[in-house]
């Protein structure tokens, strides 16, 4: 089985084989030697050179959304879909080099902090939005340009909207 | 004792209440909102009660309706949790008019604590420390720069009807005074619907020591021994422990003595917490009393052990306290860590979203107060707290290496939560050595990143989630769907309102 995989905003291609003796693991063309140990509801025992990690895993498959539980972290793992490819994501924040804000929940906004083609550093303040009776600061994950305001003061947005968009200067 | 409880809430704090009910035999009664159809708490009761649509002022904080679904159901207590109602003098007195115990303390004690600026001049002409600053609220900006001028800056703004750090901030300079001023408003407003703020002298480097209170409807009182709470992001606990580093014998003497007198004060007559902030020096100020039962209670129970919310219930029937002051010890070290649905990375940010596997870690000496299961809804409408781990130890080295392991192997797949946070604190050599101010989270962990994931394990990690579709192809029935047959599916809905 092939899958292109989204995870810490690289790319993979992963291809699962079940072979005679047991499984075959390649990822970008590039062959894994794990050694699946014991299998149980969402969670898998690997064993990778000499160290057994566990990994629970669970998919929202609507969403194509996958989350991976190793090392006591959680990693969220995005299936490549045609909308994805189209650049659509609602779900990913970051999208090539672009900071996507949304309302991270119906919400109010208090105040948009930024111009459309104003600079801004990293952490500096773009919007303030009310959710949960408490006004949420949300700020530049780095030096970009904002590209996009949506937005203004006083506005109900939902979390599938884009409220501003920042763009990094690289 | 009671015919029914109805407890008044939702999430953890409904599931705990209904534990300490149901291994008392007392039948209990779930309320709950549209949104909150499969939540646990209304699966653990024995009945369950709709209450109305999701928002909070149509469901949990609809006085008339709660009190209208206790009587048609026969219930003849209501505990109200924390938040939504716990604090409303005015659900109390209501309960108490319409001939039902309020598991708690009595609605006049509520009302007076529950007004800051009176409260803290109760405080003062009973002799307990207060912090300086306003006696009354402002709204005008001159008179708040006269007063920060008297007292020093920095200062801290807050809301009077306040609490949870809603409405709160910090002000350094004259020139900042009127954003802030104006922002605190704001917020009040829409948290309590009252825009009314004070100012006082905000201590630095403080520590957050609370002391558990009891009072019984006979007069007697006693306290339970400190929590330390310093750990709070946004001025919202997220790790509290018991006991304090910074409190020894003779000073846990005096800081609980003073928490009863607090107590005395305002007559009150069940489970209550009184905050004070320590400073450098050891000097104590009274911050204000919780008249409820406070989320972090569980480390009180484990070093003490006693059952506070039995305890709640058994004087709220009108026993006397089952404890005395001079049989209370403390015994070890536990901590308490709270799992919010938030994004540690983007200014604690709720996330919310399907709960698509939970695992809890497990041992001994772990307890996980929750509210949530494999794949219930994660709903924006209230507060983001997911559960709590509470973990003892034999001390607080015990402690915290045991809290590091079982946050590790507590899994909760689907939404955002603050478990690599949580640890990191737990990690940082400053939370390791005891010094622990309220400043912690901005002072040290501002710069906060997620550690770095082996090669390895990413892979791992990738292999796993194609691994996972596979079994779930060919095996489909056999635990391979994500969700979850949640016992609702099984059983089918039942009749709400057995008996009339």
């Amino acid at each position: 089985m092939d899958s292109e995989l989204i995870l810490i905003g690289k790319q993979y291609s992963v291809s699962v084989e079940k072979t005679k003796d047991g499984y075959k693991f390649k990822i970008d063309d590039e062959q894994a030697d794990f050694m699946p140990i014991d299998f149980e509801t969402n969670c898998f025992k690997l064993n990778i050179n000499g160290t057994v990690k566990t990994v629970y895993v669970a998919t929202d498959k609507k969403k194509g959304q996958s989350y991976a539980h190793i090392d006591g972290m959680v990693l969220p793992i995005q299936a490549v879909t045609e909308e994805l490819e189209e650049g659509m994501s609602s779900a990913e924040e970051i999208i090539d080099g672009k900071q996507l804000i949304h309302a991270p929940m119906p919400g109010k906004i208090v105040k948009i902090a930024v111009e459309e083609g104003q600079e801004v550093k990293e952490k500096q303040l773009l919007c303030v939005v009310e959710a949960m009776k408490m006004e949420n600061e949300i700020r530049a994950k780095f030096e970009g340009v904002v590209k996009e305001v949506n937005n203004k003061d006083g506005d109900l947005v939902g979390t599938e909207e884009t409220i501003l968009i920042v763009e990094k200067i690289e | 004792m009671f015919n029914k409880i109805l407890v008044a809430n939702r999430g953890e704090i409904a599931c705990r209440i209904l534990q300490a009910a149901s291994e008392m035999n007392i039948p209990t009664l779930a309320v709950y909102s549209e949104a909150d159809e499969k939540a646990l708490h209304v699966l653990k009761a024995d009945e369950a009660a709709l209450l109305g649509p999701a928002p909070a002022l149509e469901s949990y904080l609809n006085i008339d309706r709660i009190i209208e679904v206790a009587k048609e159901h026969g219930c003849d207590a209501i505990h109200p949790g924390y938040g939504f109602l716990a604090e409303n003098h005015n659900f109390a007195k209501r309960c108490e008019d319409e001939g039902i115990t309020f598991i708690g303390s009595n609605a006049e004690s509520i009302r007076a604590m529950g007004n800051k600026v009176e409260a803290r001049q109760m405080m003062v002409n009973s002799g307990v420390p207060v912090i300086p600053g306003m006696e009354a609220p402002a709204a005008d900006a001159a008179k708040f720069k006269e007063h920060a001028e008297a007292v020093g800056y920095p200062v801290l703004l807050k809301a009077a009807a306040g609490g949870g750090g809603k409405g709160m901030r910090v002000v350094h300079d004259p020139d900042s005074i009127e954003d802030a001023l104006n922002g605190a408003m704001r917020e009040a407003k829409s948290a309590f619907g009252d825009d009314s703020v004070y100012l006082e002298k905000y201590i630095e480097e403080p520590r957050h020591i609370e002391f558990q209170v009891f009072g019984d409807k006979h007069g007697n009182y006693a306290h339970l021994f400190e929590r330390e709470c310093s750990i709070q992001r946004r001025h919202q606990k997220i790790i509290e422990e018991t006991p304090s580093v910074a409190v020894d014998d003779g000073l846990r003497k005096k800081m609980g003595e003073a928490a009863v007198m607090v107590a005395r004060a305002c007559n009150y007559t069940n489970a209550g917490t009184v905050e004070f902030l320590l400073d450098k020096n050891k000097n104590f100020y009274f911050l204000e009393m919780n008249t409820r039962i406070q989320v972090e209670h569980p480390i009180t129970e484990m070093v003490v052990g006693v059952d506070l919310v039995k305890e709640q219930i058994r004087v709220a029937s009108g026993k006397k306290l089952s404890i005395r002051q001079d049989q209370l010890r403390q015994h070890g070290h536990a901590i308490e860590c709270r799992i919010y649905a938030e994004d540690a990375l983007n200014n604690f940010l709720p996330s919310s979203g399907k709960l698509l596997f939970y695992r809890e870690p497990s041992g001994p000496f772990i307890r996980v107060d929750t509210g949530v299961y494999s794949g219930v809804d994660v709903s924006v409408y209230y507060d983001p707290i997911l559960s709590k781990l509470i973990v003892w130890g034999e001390n607080r080295a015990d402690a915290l290496e045991r809290m590091k392991k079982a946050l590790d192997n507590y899994i909760l797949l689907g939404v955002t939560t603050s478990i690599p946070y949580l640890k990191a604190i737990l990690e940082h050599e400053k939370f390791i050595s005891g010094e622990t101010y309220t400043d912690f989270i901005p002072t040290y962990m501002a710069e906060w990143k997620p550690p770095q994931v082996a090669e390895d394990s990413l892979k791992a990690a990738l292999i796993s989630v194609v691994l996972n579709e596979m079994n779930q192809k060919a095996a489909p029935v056999e635990g391979g769907e994500q969700e979850m047959p949640s016992p609702w599916k099984t059983i089918g809905k039942w009749e709400i309102g057995m008996g009339g």
